[in-house]
C-alpha cells in the first residue's frame, strides 16, 4: 500500500488515508515475543470490561484454547466474572473443562493448583467445577456425526 | 417462445416492451414431482435468495452467539474451539425459564438445573467427545478375518491342488541339489545372480554381513584404463 512512489501516488495515498478507517498494525514479532505478564494483563483487561458481550467472551476463550499455554489463574478469574456479567453459567463450566484439557499430561499437578487459586471466586459466584456436576466422566453416549451414514 | 416471436415480428411499433413487463397471466406452477426430503446443505445455497433464510433453514431457531471456528453458523464440538457459534438447543420455553433464573444468584440453581443449562448450550462435554469409540476393534477384526481367509486358501491349495501321485522326481531334495550344482557349473547370472554368490576359489557360498554401508566395500569402484580417454 505504501509502495507507490510517484507524486500522483503520494497524493492518492494521502487522500485514501482520509477515507480509510483508522487501524492499528499488528506486527507478528510483537505477538510472538510478547512478555507473558503483558499477555495476562491484556486478557485480564479484556475480560474485566463492564460492557463485555457474550460474543467477545467466546472469541477470547477460543483464542486462549488455541494458545500453547494453560490460562493463568488471573485470566480464569477475570473470565469467570465476565461470564457472571453476561449471565451465562454454561460458559464458565465449559471454560473450566477447556482449561483442564489444556493442562495436557501434567493434569495431576497443574489442575489442583488452578482450582486452589480460583476457589474463592468459585465460592463467591457459585460456579461448580465439572467434577462436581459429574462431567469429568462421560454421561451420555452420542454417536459421532461422522459415523452416521 | 411464442410471445418472444410476437415481439420480434412487431418491428413497426415504436415501443417494444420486454417480456417481463408484458401482462402475461401465467398458469400456477405445479408442485414438483419429486419432493425434497434431504437435509439442506452447502450445495443448495444458490436456491435461496436471502442468505439469512438459508442459514435459518439449516439451523432452525437456534441463537447465534459467537464467531465459532470459522465464522459459519455451525455447531462443532472441538477441543481447540470449545465455544461454537450456536447454542445447541433451540429456545424452548423450559430453557427460557432457566435462563431467566440464571440471571439471579447461581447458588440458587440446583445441580439438575445447572446440568440442563450446560446441555442446552452444548451437545457433549469434553469427556464425552474425547472418549474412545472402539473403532479400532472393528477394523482389526475385519483385517484378521481377511488374513485368515488367505491362510485357509493356502491350506486348501496345499491339500488339494499341489498333490499328485506320484510327485515329479525333480522336486526331491537330491534333485534340487544336483540342479543347483549344474547351474553353478554353467555360471548362470554371474554378475548379480546365483553364480555371483558362489566363491569359485574356495568352493563355498560367499558370506556377506547383514549390514552393508553406503560405501559398499564389497562392490568397490573399479576404473579400467580403456575407459579413461
Amino acid at each position: 500500500m505504501s509502495l507507490v512512489r510517484t507524486a500522483a501516488g503520494k497524493v492518492f495515498e494521502q487522500m485514501a488515508r482520509l477515507v480509510r478507517p483508522a487501524r492499528r498494525n499488528i506486527y507478528h514479532y510483537q505477538l510472538l515475543h510478547e512478555p507473558i505478564d503483558d499477555l495476562i494483563h491484556r486478557y485480564e483487561c479484556f475480560f474485566c470490561r463492564q460492557d463485555i458481550d457474550g460474543w467477545d467472551i467466546r472469541q477470547a476463550m477460543n483464542d486462549l484454547a488455541g494458545m500453547d499455554m494453560v490460562s493463568d489463574p488471573r485470566i480464569i478469574i477475570a473470565a469467570l466474572y465476565a461470564c457472571r456479567r453476561v449471565n451465562e453459567y454454561a460458559l464458565a463450566v465449559r471454560y473450566l473443562e477447556s482449561v483442564k484439557y489444556k493442562c495436557g499430561p501434567n493434569v495431576d499437578r497443574i489442575y489442583p493448583y488452578l482450582l486452589q487459586e480460583i476457589a474463592p471466586t468459585l465460592n463467591e459466584l457459585g460456579i461448580d467445577t465439572p467434577e462436581a456436576l459429574g462431567y469429568d466422566k462421560p454421561e451420555l453416549f452420542l454417536v459421532d456425526v461422522d459415523m452416521i451414514h | 417462445m411464442i410471445t418472444s416471436r410476437l415481439i420480434l415480428l412487431n418491428l413497426k411499433s415504436k415501443s417494444i416492451l420486454p417480456l417481463s413487463q408484458l401482462n402475461i397471466i401465467r398458469p400456477p406452477k405445479a408442485p414438483p414431482l419429486i419432493q425434497r426430503r434431504t437435509v439442506i446443505g452447502f450445495a443448495d445455497k444458490h436456491t435461496f435468495k436471502d442468505e439469512d433464510e438459508w442459514i435459518r433453514k439449516r439451523i432452525g431457531n437456534r441463537e447465534i452467539v459467537g464467531y465459532g471456528t470459522n465464522g459459519e453458523p455451525e455447531y462443532v464440538d472441538r477441543v481447540d474451539y470449545p465455544f461454537p457459534s450456536l447454542r445447541w438447543k433451540p429456545p424452548y420455553p423450559e430453557i427460557q425459564a432457566l435462563r431467566e433464573k440464571e440471571k439471579g444468584d447461581w447458588r440458587l440453581l440446583s445441580i439438575e438445573e445447572k446440568k440442563a443449562l450446560y446441555r442446552a448450550n452444548f451437545r457433549q462435554t469434553f469427556a464425552e467427545f474425547l472418549a474412545p469409540t472402539g473403532d479400532w476393534m472393528g477394523i482389526v477384526g475385519v483385517a484378521l478375518i481377511l488374513t485368515s481367509i488367505g491362510i485357509w486358501l493356502y491350506m486348501l491349495l496345499k491339500k488339494y491342488v499341489y498333490v499328485q501321485t506320484p510327485m515329479p522326481k525333480s522336486l526331491s531334495f537330491n534333485s534340487q541339489q544336483a540342479q543347483c550344482a549344474r547351474m553353478l557349473q554353467l555360471r548362470t547370472n554371474p554378475c548379480t545372480g546365483l553364480a555371483s554368490k558362489w566363491d569359485y576359489e574356495k568352493m563355498k557360498w560367499k558370506s556377506k554381513p547383514w549390514y552393508i554401508p553406503w560405501e559398499d566395500p564389497y562392490a568397490p569402484i573399479i576404473e579400467c584404463e580403456e575407459d579413461l580417454d
